[in-house]
């Protein structure tokens, strides 16, 4: 009992925060909601009894969504909000594409045959999960991981506009950089 | 109703003071710093921290019209006194803290319904306007005009942002904002009115509140003391600061022999030079060199020569639009410390010769 | 196995906290009065905390002109639940209120929560300096965020569990600050940065005039401040079942070990606090990211290969 009023307040509450995303005007508002409707799934993944994959979606979207906000102010400098502004961008084509994504999902839910569990979850489930992610699945993480970071590694480099060579002299042989604000190290 | 009457007085017993003065007030403003701190009352960091508003001096319309603007901010219950001569300090502090605790007279004044926050350091709308628009940075209009080019006046004062070059070339929000003269650890009477992106300022154009004719001048030992002071104090530094404003204080009302003063400026300088961590925040671009930090070593070194008696010269007070130049392009933490490294002084003052020295 | 206590520890864990945070503000309160020269008494200093906190609550509150009210007032709140939530885990004596088979990773994820609480509280004030320092806070959090989370990952590869108990019974013997310093130096940086407390203090910083707290006034400034001061109690309260052996020790029962030693922690953050300046974000990100975290990435490296020579996992 318990547990099905819980979930329903959870699945409520990240549907509903999730549609509130594009009812308010303040962006730092829709970005909270966001994170909202993120921690409610988390809620729900913690009910699965994933313990370790609920709590690690809270720290990882807290922080995204912390970062996307920094993103905001870089390019909306009001606090607070202060200009009412619509969240809506492309209408038509959105409308369509959520329109097909959700008939899909939702046709496919309804029409296929849900699977039958087959043997007993893991006595414990994120040490079952730490196994399967570095035995079987391992190649997959760490190719997923080393694209990850050269995406990274390459847009920072392709959007600084003083490289290293700039910095530190064409030998690289500058003690420290020339860097108008110092960083702690100076390279 | 009396434990009412008791829980106030036990808050007011230790008030947090925001202390306002204008250009030329610094002797009186250590004189009130020095007594706040005897009573072990800390200085408010901001409007909203505050509970006592001292003005000092006599303000000039312009500051006035920021201190009305200041003390609509103060939460209550809340004091506001006025000093202008250093023999009331004590025993208006002490009214005020009687002020505080009289819970029918802050019935009376407090404001209904919560405060509006106002901005530190930012006018209230009608002010701004009539300022920018007399330092010369929009051209005049009737009132209501837009603050700057593109900008919007929004509810609460603060101008709807406008898009701007950063450094790197990408098109970013700007904000027009003034600084001052209602900081802590700012120069007394100063106002900067900068242009902000993110935290790095892109546009300074200083100027002082209230054009003072006459403007007393504090010892050059003292002055270098109080800069000092506020660079240590923004730099989180506060022991070191409170120990430069307590030898500041000594050598403006005595109570303290040349000999100790001296022992405690060697000592003071021997922890700014040895430490190796404030060399490592406050060091700025270019091989290792650093002019906050060469400047604050040269104000305790001419504080000293200057009690020793050995005659130094005045210390070298910047100009406005050479610190507006300096300004231009630095982070925000960077730019409080060179205004309070600066320590500008109005332009007629500098002409003055310099004829007082040493401890008064 | 699952030790944790009875459900009614969970409404003191909050006295606790409290307690010990008056503690530590009383304390920082007697060494900033000496670094300054001017010595504050003990009975001064001890009565000090309560007397500002009636001070924030007889006074007024202050609402944002065209602020948000709402994101100011969730960040407030947000701050002291968070260091509540982070401090279910933590082991009074050997056990803790809620002792989660993921405790690490719990604790990390609920003290990120500072993060969204000081941005929105910066945020919401609609005033510039507060939201300079809402977002000070973020650069920082990303300098500190990686360093801590490889402190606490050293920690639980030390114990091979993330349980906060496993933690604790695994330095029976050698507390893991004497085989992992490192991870232990990088935590306790970041123990007063995620408080953006004392040389980690610019988001509310004298230069911005309070910073992301400028702008508050009354009940509102007070749950901000308490829940900053929760925040680096419970934070420091972690590095004891981490790092220095929670509740093991000769003599005194186990609860007793781990109150002194997270007084001493706090002890050392509060003494070594008012020597050091405030440490600007561009110089720590570059520190922090250049130096801390390869520091840590090394320290964990070692901590795991003597793990896996003393035939572990």
């Amino acid at each position: 009992m318990i547990t099905l009023a819980l979930f329903v307040v959870l699945a409520a509450t990240a549907i509903v925060a999730g549609a509130l995303v594009f009812r308010v005007d303040s962006m730092a508002r829709a970005t909270f909601l966001l994170l909202l409707s993120f921690l409610a799934v988390a809620g729900l993944v913690l009910m699965t009894g994933l313990q370790y994959l609920g709590v690690v979606i809270v720290l990882m979207m807290v922080i995204e969504m912390v970062v996307m906000a920094v993103f905001m102010i870089m390019y909306m400098m009001n606090p607070a909000g202060l200009m009412t502004m619509t969240m809506f961008h492309n209408t038509r084509g959105a409308v369509a594409i959520a329109a097909t994504v959700f008939v899909a999902l939702a046709a496919g839910a309804l029409v296929v045959d849900w699977p039958v569990r087959g043997g007993v979850p893991a006595p414990d489930l994120t040490m079952a999960l730490g196994e399967s992610l570095m035995s079987g699945q391992m190649l997959t993480m760490m190719t997923l991981g080393v694209t990850l970071f050269a995406t990274i590694v390459g847009s920072v480099v392709l959007a600084t506009g003083r490289g290293r060579y700039d910095r530190l002299g064409d030998d690289l042989g500058a003690a420290e950089s020339d860097d108008r604000d110092r960083g702690g190290v100076g390279r | 109703m009396d434990l009412r009457r008791a829980l106030l007085r036990a808050a007011a017993a230790r008030p947090h003071v925001l202390i306002i003065g204008g250009l030329g007030t610094d002797r009186l403003r250590a004189r009130v710093e020095q007594e706040v701190a005897r009573r072990g009352w800390p200085v408010a960091s901001a409007p909203a921290d505050a509970d006592v508003v001292v003005v000092i001096g006599r303000p000039g319309p312009e500051l006035r019209a920021v201190i009305d603007g200041v003390w609509t901010g103060v939460p209550a219950p809340r004091s506001q006194i006025w000093i202008t001569d250093e023999d009331e300090v004590s025993s208006a502090l002490d009214d005020s803290v009687q002020e505080l605790a009289d819970l029918a007279a802050q019935r009376a004044h407090a404001p209904r319904s919560g405060l509006p926050a106002i901005h530190t350091g930012v006018f209230p709308p009608e002010q701004g306007h009539d300022i920018s628009e007399q330092s010369g940075h929009d051209e005049p209009g009737e009132h209501g005009h837009h603050h700057h080019d593109g900008g919007m006046e929004l509810p609460g004062g603060l101008a709807m942002a406008d898009l701007g070059e950063d450094r790197d070339g990408l098109a970013l929000d700007q904000l027009h904002v003034p600084l001052g003269p209602v900081l802590p650890e700012w120069p007394s009477g100063l106002v900067v009115d900068i242009v902000l992106q993110g935290d790095v300022i892109q546009e300074a154009r200083s100027r002082f509140l209230d054009d003072v004719a006459a403007v007393e001048r504090q010892p050059d030992a003292a002055r270098a003391l109080d800069s000092a002071a506020r660079v240590l104090a923004l730099s989180g530094w506060e022991g070191p600061a409170a120990r430069a404003r307590g030898l500041r204080d000594v050598l403006l009302f005595g109570g303290g022999e040349t000999v100790r003063i001296l022992e405690e400026l060697d000592d003071l300088r021997r922890r700014v030079r040895r430490s190796r961590l404030l060399r490592w925040v406050l060091r700025s671009a270019g091989a290792g060199r650093s002019e906050v930090l060469e400047a604050l070593d040269d104000k305790l070194l001419s504080a000293r020569a200057a009690v020793a008696g050995a005659g130094a010269e005045a210390p070298v007070a910047t100009d406005l639009p050479s610190l507006d130049a300096r300004l231009v392009g630095v982070e925000f933490a960077a730019a409080r410390l060179i205004v309070a490294v600066a320590d500008p002084l109005p332009q007629p003052a500098l002409a003055r010769p310099t004829d007082q020295g040493g401890a008064s | 196995m699952n030790v944790a206590l009875p459900l009614g520890w969970a409404v003191l864990l909050p006295v606790l906290l409290l307690a010990v945070a008056w503690a530590a503000v009383a304390a920082d309160v007697v060494v900033a009065g000496r670094a300054a020269g001017r010595p504050v008494p003990w009975t001064t200093a001890a009565a000090l905390p309560g007397r500002e906190a009636l001070r924030l609550l007889v006074g007024q509150r202050r609402r944002a002109v065209a602020g948000d009210e709402l994101l100011r007032g969730v960040g407030g709140a947000v701050l002291p639940i968070a260091a509540l939530l982070a401090a279910a885990v933590l082991p009074l004596g050997l056990r803790p209120v809620a002792d989660l088979g993921v405790g690490i990773v719990w604790f990390n994820a609920m003290e990120v929560f500072a993060w969204a609480a000081v941005w929105l509280v910066g945020w919401g004030a609609n005033s510039t300096m507060s939201l300079i320092g809402g977002y000070r806070f973020v650069a920082q959090g990303l300098g500190w965020e990686l360093p801590h989370m490889f402190a606490l990952i050293t920690a639980a590869i030390g114990a091979q569990s993330l349980r906060v108990s496993d933690v604790v019974a695994a330095q029976q013997g050698l507390w893991f600050v004497v085989i992992m310093p490192v991870a232990f130096v990088a935590f306790l940086l970041s123990v007063a940065a995620m408080a953006f407390w004392g040389p980690f203090g610019a988001p509310v910083g004298r230069d911005l005039a309070g910073g992301a707290a400028a702008e508050l006034g009354g009940v509102d400034r007070l749950v901000v401040l308490t829940g900053r001061w929760l925040l680096l109690v419970a934070a420091a309260a972690m590095a004891v079942p981490l790092f220095l052996g929670g509740g093991h020790g000769p003599w005194l029962p186990a609860w007793a070990w781990v109150l002194v030693k997270t007084l001493a922690v706090l002890a050392a953050l509060v003494g070594l606090r008012h020597r050091i300046p405030t440490i600007r974000m561009e110089r720590w990100t570059e520190f922090s990211l250049v130096v801390l975290t390869p520091a840590t990435i090394a320290q964990a490296l070692v901590v795991t290969l003597v793990v896996l020579g003393e035939g572990g996992v």
